[in-house]
């Protein structure tokens, strides 16, 4: 279906030895752990299909590119020891050019459950770099030209990404320093607030961005490091468009109008637009649940899709879906119930649910958006509902790679 | 490959704001500090040294690619050092294709902040490349840029947690010395009173560099920490910035036993000149004859494919770190609770004694990476053969790098 990447079989960390040099955990199959869906095309569709992925580039702007133990009650503790294993195999057969691969961040457990330390997100950054040196299909992006090359090369350039400056405590150098280790997307915060500003899970929603938070954004302009606003609160955003003198992103979202679960509102998607930002649209382990698909998969994601090319034009819009290799719900009921130390807050809401047909069946993951694997996938839905060629090839890496030439050095 | 590099006359931090994003303050010039060193070469030797450049890889196993404030030590405070000044117009005249770049950092977090700052200065020009591979080091010499490998010059910051070796590597460091001059958990530095050899922390560090692929120094451990090294090691070891004990006694020199088995193992051993270096009878003030004298005599011991040259400079006045005692992260030791500890008498000195020296206040002949290429000069005048110059400036240096790292 699509063009596989020169692979020569390199897995993981295969310079080092399992249960010596590292603790070994079964890890789940990369390839084919639940039964793959992709949208059904006709004969001359599947083949424009097929030319089409030969020609374009198609560059994914917020994944999790690495595999996760087959029981996700030990994904804590594979977490802990501070090594994410890359989906090498999958990746070569996945139809990427490009990742953005926003490690390991809030799951970064190595001193703490709770995440984002300065000392563990580096050292997950250190380790990931460890193995990607040691291979050659896979090859680190740190300009525009990085990406073009490797899809002219048969290989995948990945962009390395944080998804929240938290680690950078009250240190605008710190900036400097991450981009100096190779990361081009750094996020404000997390759906936690942090120094920076208020982020997208606060029960207060006006809380903005602060004058640290200015001082990083100056700095990010100056060193050509991709601002992102994937997991702040709508003010928060508001604050970082208008106040970046170059364009950014929001790497993974989808629309508030008409989605429940990782969204963000139509205001701030109308100023991206005329910042001349992007949308990635995400949706991650549970993805988008609209009225229409209440179920996250596929079909809601194309639905929140074509919302947003028509709220904010078919320059300003690309694809993050925030997949990984593993039980992506498995993690967050494993990861939420390890988090003691956080009270429920007055004034709190819950989250609202699109009302479920008694003979809809929950697979347990997005059919159609479940791995880095079905990105393509997109491409396949947008195909079947009428795009063009060039409006398709705009969404799935034409728009973020114009991005880029605008930030990047 | 010569003097033709592809400088575009960026400096350091040139995406930044002097004085609102960073501390700025005037610096020492990188050309032209000192006069001219004459050989006494011909007009004809000359030219064959400037052929030998152009021609060939050429590599300094170890420098400090560190741009000093105009004046200090002497004239100026301690700064601000988490942004590095880089020589970028000493390194487009010098000649020089690779270099070894020096961290001497203690602490993980002063480490990290070097290797993040230096990358984040390489990462805005095009002239300067991190080398992780050896395609980045022949893409380097034939484009007419620089490789740079970032190494640190001791392993204390993986502490006792061997994953950062792995950590370090992806970063971009390709070479680790094991200690410094003062021990720490892998091993005894060679100013210490007793050597107590490789630690099971630092033979366990020593494996895992072998299996990521990240080269091995030992220049500023103790003899034995050095000897154990060497023979734990499934690799050849670099020592990138040493002497001969049997030339000149300090224990800054390692003992001829341990040179002939970093050899035997096929490692280098590279001589300096900086600081508490090597000098000689014949030459006891600071300068290349001093260098020259070592190699000379390192040819001689352990055969012209063991030996190389880290002369261990930067842009500035590094004599005089040295002569208000050892250097530690810059502060003198004195300040920062270091102690005078009685020292059996018999014991070998570990740097040169001010009454023994008389140091000039610079490096005649070889002050800076910018002068790397006189040791050609000076090998030329010796009567060295091409092949062993070839071998001294570059090949033994490109072998180790093919040996030990992965790709």
């Amino acid at each position: 279906m699509v063009k596989s990447k020169s692979y020569n079989g390199y897995k993981a960390f295969q310079y080092l030895e399992p249960g010596k040099d590292y603790q070994e955990f079964k890890l789940c199959k990369e390839l084919g752990r639940v039964h793959p869906y992709f949208v059904s095309l006709s004969k001359t569709e599947e083949e424009r299909f097929e030319r089409f992925v030969e020609k374009n580039l198609v560059i994914s702007l917020h994944e999790h590119p690495v595999i996760w133990p087959e029981d996700m009650s030990q994904g804590m503790e594979q977490q802990h020891m501070g090594r994410d294993f890359m989906a090498y195999e999958a990746l070569s057969v996945s139809g990427l050019d490009c990742v953005f691969d926003h490690l390991m961040d809030g799951t970064a457990f190595i001193t703490s459950y709770k995440g984002w330390k300065w000392n563990d997100v580096v050292h997950d950054i250190g380790i990931r770099l460890s193995d990607i040196h040691h291979q050659d299909m896979v090859v680190p992006v740190l300009r525009v030209q990085d990406i073009k090359n490797a899809k002219k090369n048969g290989k995948i350039g990945v962009v390395l990404c944080i998804e929240s400056a938290t680690p950078c405590e009250n240190e605008v150098d710190r900036l400097d320093v991450l981009y100096g280790f190779g990361i081009r997307s750094m996020g404000i915060c997390y759906s936690e607030s942090n120094m920076l500003g208020g982020g997208m899970g606060e029960t207060n929603p006006e809380l903005g961005l602060t004058d640290f938070g200015y001082d990083c954004i100056v700095r990010m302009n100056k060193l050509g490091m991709l601002i992102d606003v994937g997991h702040t609160s709508d003010r928060t955003a508001l604050d970082t468009i208008e106040l970046s003198k170059k364009p950014i992103y929001n790497s993974h979202s989808g629309p508030a109008a008409i989605a429940i679960g990782h969204t963000t509102g139509d205001e701030v998607l109308h100023a991206l637009a005329e910042h001349d930002g992007v949308l990635g649209i995400g949706g991650a382990g549970r993805g988008l649940s609209t009225e229409k698909h209440p179920i996250g998969s596929i079909e809601s994601y194309g639905e929140c899709l074509e919302y947003c090319i028509k709220v904010m034009g078919i320059d300003h819009v690309a694809c993050g879906p925030d997949t990984l290799y593993g039980e992506h719900q498995g993690l967050y009921k494993y990861w939420f119930s390890r988090l003691i130390g956080h009270y429920q807050r007055p004034g709190r809401k819950s989250r609202r649910q699109w009302p479920v047909p008694k003979d809809a069946v929950d697979p347990g993951y997005v059919k159609g958006v479940e791995n880095p694997n079905e990105f393509i996938n997109i491409a396949r839905w947008m195909i079947k509902n009428g795009y063009s060629d060039d409006e398709i090839a705009k969404i799935m890496g034409g728009n973020a790679i114009k991005l880029l030439e605008k930030v990047w050095v | 490959m010569g003097r033709n590099k592809k400088w575009s006359g960026y400096t350091s931090w040139s995406y930044l704001s002097p004085k609102v994003d960073y501390d700025a303050f005037p610096l020492e010039k990188q050309l032209n500090r000192f006069p001219k060193y004459d050989f006494g070469l011909s007009n004809d030797q000359e030219s064959h040294v400037e052929e030998i450049i152009e021609k060939n890889i050429i590599i300094d196993l170890h420098e400090h690619l560190d741009v000093f404030p105009e004046g200090y030590p002497v004239k100026q405070p301690p700064f601000e050092r988490r942004r590095q000044f880089k020589g970028f117009e000493g390194l487009a005249r010098s000649g020089i294709d690779v270099v070894f770049d020096n961290c001497v950092c203690t602490t993980y977090e002063n480490v990290l902040n070097w290797i993040g700052m230096s990358m984040a200065d390489y990462d805005h020009q095009d002239f300067v490349i991190p080398a992780r591979k050896l395609d980045d080091i022949l893409m380097a010499h034939k484009e007419g840029k620089v490789a740079v490998i970032h190494t640190i010059e001791q392993a204390s910051a993986i502490d006792r947690d061997v994953d950062k070796v792995d950590l370090l590597y992806g970063f971009g460091i390709r070479s680790m010395g094991i200690v410094y001059s003062e021990s720490n958990t892998l091993g005894s530095g060679l100013a210490e009173i007793g050597d107590g050899g490789l630690t099971d922390v630092g033979y366990d560090a020593v494996k895992r560099m072998n299996k990521t692929g990240v080269i091995i120094d030992v220049s500023h451990a103790g003899s034995k920490t050095a000897m154990d090294t060497i023979q734990a090691s499934d690799k050849p070891i670099l020592i990138s910035h040493c002497g001969s004990r049997t030339l000149w006694n300090t224990t800054r020199m390692l003992p001829d036993e341990v040179l002939k088995a970093c050899a035997e193992k096929n490692g280098v051993v590279g001589v300096e000149v900086a600081g508490f270096a090597p000098r000689t009878k014949q030459h006891p003030e600071a300068s290349i004859e001093c260098l020259l004298d070592h190699l000379k005599y390192l040819v001689e011991i352990l055969g012209p494919d063991h030996v190389g040259a880290g002369p261990d400079t930067l842009w500035g006045d590094h004599q005089s770190l040295y002569r208000n005692g050892p250097i530690h992260e810059i502060r003198p030791r004195a300040a920062r609770g270091h102690y005078k500890r009685q020292r059996p008498s018999n014991l070998t000195p570990a740097h040169n004694s001010a009454e023994e020296v008389k140091d000039l206040d610079y490096v005649n002949g070889l002050e800076s990476p910018s002068d790397f290429t006189n040791i050609i000069r000076g090998l030329a005048r010796e009567g060295f053969s091409d092949n062993d110059i070839k071998k001294i400036m570059g090949l033994n240096g490109l072998r180790i790098i093919k040996t030990c790292w992965p790709l």
